[in-house]
């Protein structure tokens, strides 16, 4: 390859990332499909170290990409000797040959979602999207790899006269349940109809697997980057109390959304006790801060976007907890999910965040109106007084519903 | 039938460059192209992007008009050519100066509370070119710059604070601004990491002109996307030319002003112009899209799109006018004072909101007394406009808006109001 060869000659150590994307979108607006939208894109972003300092560049031309990374790295003072080699497990369950067929798939999940709204009378707006990921790391360490996988899912948003609610699911294979989530968006929205303002007071507070997710992915995930830590922005270090559970990173997850063989920088992805049983265990580390924290890589490098600079992030995270309840017959507070979680504070870990679709199950289910709940998400964990047995995972959280006891909620 | 096609090809260009606790890092340079296609066909749109000849890519295009629908565009010719020159193109400025002030600033935040620092300094160029099956010719090239401050601190506990300058143009945004933005963060944050936490309930509030401004843009703008009226989800579907704020609220949004949200011409094509949201408290208009302005008879030019994606109703420079308060009027009234956002986010089918202040006081007996952390703000729009006062002196605020995940530069502007809503604290 040329541009390899151009590296060689003009770098101390470089790294070629590829992605090539191929995206599908069927919009329906109003309970009516309104449009497909498919993207083919391909692009390269290239990592050099010259002179023991880093540059990043992207684009679509290699050759330039190549030479603005070189470029750039003449002011960078970010020190990197090499690029990480490593040997990779391959992942399970990410890719769905069926992806061939998504054409057909998009329409008749559009189908279900239509016929299945039908009976509930409300409106709905939706995206149904499948992807198709391709990509390839080369760097000056001898890595060369690639790995293809596949996305599936759906959002639908139920509206019906000043009460609304949404569902979310994606999966890496053809097995998005659209009749499931119009269904209980449909549901919440119905029942939304009829809510009733809530009384000021201390409730147990039972969180979907989706609110869980909105909460923690802002207040407490930041904590656990290894970058962020180094750089006096994590509320958390080793040995630090989390609560009473488990939580474990897990880029090799069979099917997970987040798992792949190798992680944004070609390092093997595996298994992480970030807290075990409350105790804090474990920053996440791409290679770069791994050696300066002096532990192993976790696998956790990450790309939001092809022209992202590569950063630390969490992969699948998985909650455990070691009593599991029955959360019938109980006075609870059910909260579907959050209004502006990404607002809570990722260094002291505060939050307070209005609740969407919540209702008080007291012997009959009320729906409520507004109801807000604030805290500190360390105190928050705390409460925690037993998991579900709904569990899912919701974007990067693995996590059934999950009881918390003694919580204030205003209304 | 195709009813109406058209062909957007966007570049971009881009120069990032961080200093994280005095070291420069993630300096990161990006030059992007792609095409949009999209084919209106049965009422139906079929639309692709990639890199790919116009004959090719309006093939695919229509391709993907797989069903038959309703949508409808209004046909507009538009033709023109727009280069906004920077009086200092930040290209002619040695990467070492960019560096220098990222620097400077840091010096500025020096102080024995703060542990932590990130400095961003970024710059783009956009151009677009557009042409449809109407005729359409367009052509723009706008630049934007910036520097997006952030600390760290210790006291008590652990809080950030952070501010940003964005703006179209170039190195002459900038003069003493960066360095009165970093003075700011270093005395806020030496007494946040000491504030308590706020009081909870409905109160008396003045928003700040950074708050007031994420409320009108969050709570109220994205109700009046004439997308989200016609997806039924909007508080103001059928309250066009009716009463919804008090009569001395006016908003407008106008993308012609030289803030963040600035645009020569929409991702349609469509000339940009300031369109009156309120006026007088009466709901004057919806922002439109050609498709919306065609089934509801509006004007349209607020159709963005982050890239080549698809174009979709968008705000600009989204402002509430100036009122006739004075601050120490609004004081006299008010419990508590919030200043500054760390993004919010509302249901526009209800009109619930919920934002989060970056810090606020408590007010005493009209005067401003201890300073609060971790303090947020919700309500419903409605209500809240109707008994809004609003202060006098408008101030904008950039930001990236995320609607549908396609983020596209936006500001937001207020003067200093004073509402009633909740507000509750950690």
């Amino acid at each position: 390859m040329e541009a390899a060869k151009f590296l060689e000659k003009n770098a101390d150590a470089w790294e070629i990332f590829k992605a090539k994307e191929h995206l599908k979108v069927l919009k329906i607006e109003n309970n009516r499909i309104k449009s497909v939208n498919e993207g083919l894109e391909e692009g390269y972003a290239v990592r050099v170290v010259v002179n023991g300092k880093v540059g990043f560049a992207s684009g679509n031309d290699l050759m330039e990409i190549c030479k603005n990374a070189i470029k750039i790295a003449r002011i960078s003072e970010e020190r990197l000797e090499e690029f990480p080699f490593s040997k990779h497990k391959k992942a399970e369950g990410i890719h769905d040959k069926r992806f061939d067929e998504s054409d057909n798939w998009l329409l008749e999940s559009a189908e279900v979602v239509l016929n299945t709204i039908d009976e509930f009378g409300c409106i709905i707006n939706s995206t149904i999207e499948a992807g198709k990921n391709e990509v390839t790391i080369v760097n000056s360490s001898g890595l060369d790899c690639t790995e293809t996988s596949t996305s599936f899912g759906g959002l639908v948003e139920v509206v019906r006269e000043d009460s609304s609610s949404y569902e979310i699911q994606e999966s890496r294979k053809m097995d998005v349940d659209f009749e499931w989530m119009t269904k209980k968006a449909a549901k919440l929205t119905l029942e939304g109809l009829k809510a009733v303002k809530l009384d000021k007071g201390v409730y147990d507070v039972v969180l979907s697997p989706i609110a869980v997710h909105q909460l923690l992915f802002f207040a407490l995930y930041p904590a656990f980057s290894a970058e962020n830590f180094l750089k006096g922005r994590s509320a958390l270090k080793i040995g630090d109390e989390v609560g009473k559970i488990t939580i474990v990173d897990d880029g090799k997850l069979k099917g997970g959304l987040f798992t792949s063989s190798f992680d944004d920088e070609g390092m093997d992805t595996k298994k992480t006790v970030v807290v075990d049983r409350g105790e804090f265990r474990s920053f996440l580390a791409d290679f770069k801060y791994s050696k300066e924290l002096n532990i192993d890589a976790t696998g956790n490098c990450y790309r939001e976007e092809l022209n992202s600079y590569p950063t630390i992030a969490p992969t699948n995270v998985v909650l455990d907890f070691k009593d599991k309840v029955e959360l019938e017959g109980e006075k609870i507070l059910e909260i579907h999910a959050f209004i502006g979680s990404h607002t809570s504070n990722p260094v002291s870990g505060d939050f307070s965040l209005e609740c969407m679709n919540a209702v008080l199950i007291d012997k009959e289910r009320i729906p409520i109106k507004t109801a807000m709940i604030y805290g500190n998400v360390y105190e928050f964990l705390k409460k925690i007084d037993g998991f579900g047995r709904d569990t899912r995972q919701f974007e990067n959280t693995i996590t059934p519903s999950i009881l918390f006891r003694d919580v204030v909620v205003s209304g | 039938m195709v009813q109406f096609y058209d062909i957007r090809e966007v570049s971009s260009e881009s120069l990032s460059i961080n200093l994280e606790n005095d070291i420069v890092e993630k300096p990161k340079y990006d030059l992007s192209m792609s095409k949009g296609f999209r084919v209106l066909k049965n009422g139906f749109w079929g639309l692709f992007f990639g890199n790919a000849d116009d004959k090719v890519g309006l093939k695919l295009a229509e391709k993907n008009v797989v069903s038959k629908g309703d949508a409808e565009v209004v046909n507009v010719k538009s033709e023109g050519k727009f280069l906004f020159k920077a009086k200092i193109n930040p290209k002619d400025v040695d990467i070492e100066e960019k560096i220098n002030l990222l620097k400077e600033i840091e010096g500025v935040l020096k102080s024995s509370k703060i542990v932590s620092t990130r400095i961003a300094y970024l710059e783009n160029v956009r151009k677009f070119s557009y042409k449809d099956s109407n005729g359409s010719e367009v052509y723009y090239e706008v630049p934007r710059i910036g520097v997006i401050i952030h600390a760290f601190a210790k006291g008590e506990t652990l809080q950030f604070y952070s501010k940003r300058l964005l703006k179209v143009g170039g190195f002459e945004v900038f003069n003493n601004k960066p360095f009165e933005l970093a003075e700011e963060v270093k005395d806020v944050l030496n007494k946040l990491v000491n504030a308590k936490t706020p009081p909870s309930g409905e109160m008396n509030v003045i928003m700040d002109s950074s708050l007031a401004g994420v409320f009108i843009h969050e709570a109220f703008g994205h109700a009046v996307e004439a997308d989200h009226v016609l997806q039924n989800s909007s508080v103001v579907a059928d309250r066009l030319n009716t009463k919804v704020a008090d009569e001395s609220v006016n908003v407008y949004d106008d993308p012609s002003i030289q803030e963040f949200g600035f645009y020569s011409f929409d991702d349609e094509g469509v000339k940009a112009e300031k369109k009156a949201i309120i006026e007088n408290g009466i709901l004057k208009s919806f922002l439109h899209s050609k498709e919306t302005a065609s089934k509801l008879n509006g004007k349209a030019g607020n159709a963005r799109a982050q890239g080549v994606d698809e174009p979709l109703v968008r705000m600009s420079n989204t402002y509430i006018d100036e009122g006739n308060y004075t601050f120490d009027e609004l004081l006299e009234n008010a419990e508590i004072y919030l200043i500054g956002s760390r993004g919010g986010e509302t249901n526009p089918a209800t009109g619930y909101f919920h934002f989060n202040a970056q810090y606020g006081y408590i007010v005493k007996n009209g005067e401003i007394a201890e300073m609060i952390r971790d303090v947020s703000l919700s309500g419903n729009t409605l209500k809240i406009l109707h008994s809004i006062k609003v202060g006098k002196g408008v101030k904008f605020d950039p930001g990236f808006c995320g609607k549908a995940g396609q983020l596209v530069p936006v500001a937001d502007g207020a003067p200093p109001s004073l509402v009633k809503a909740f507000v509750g604290g950690a």
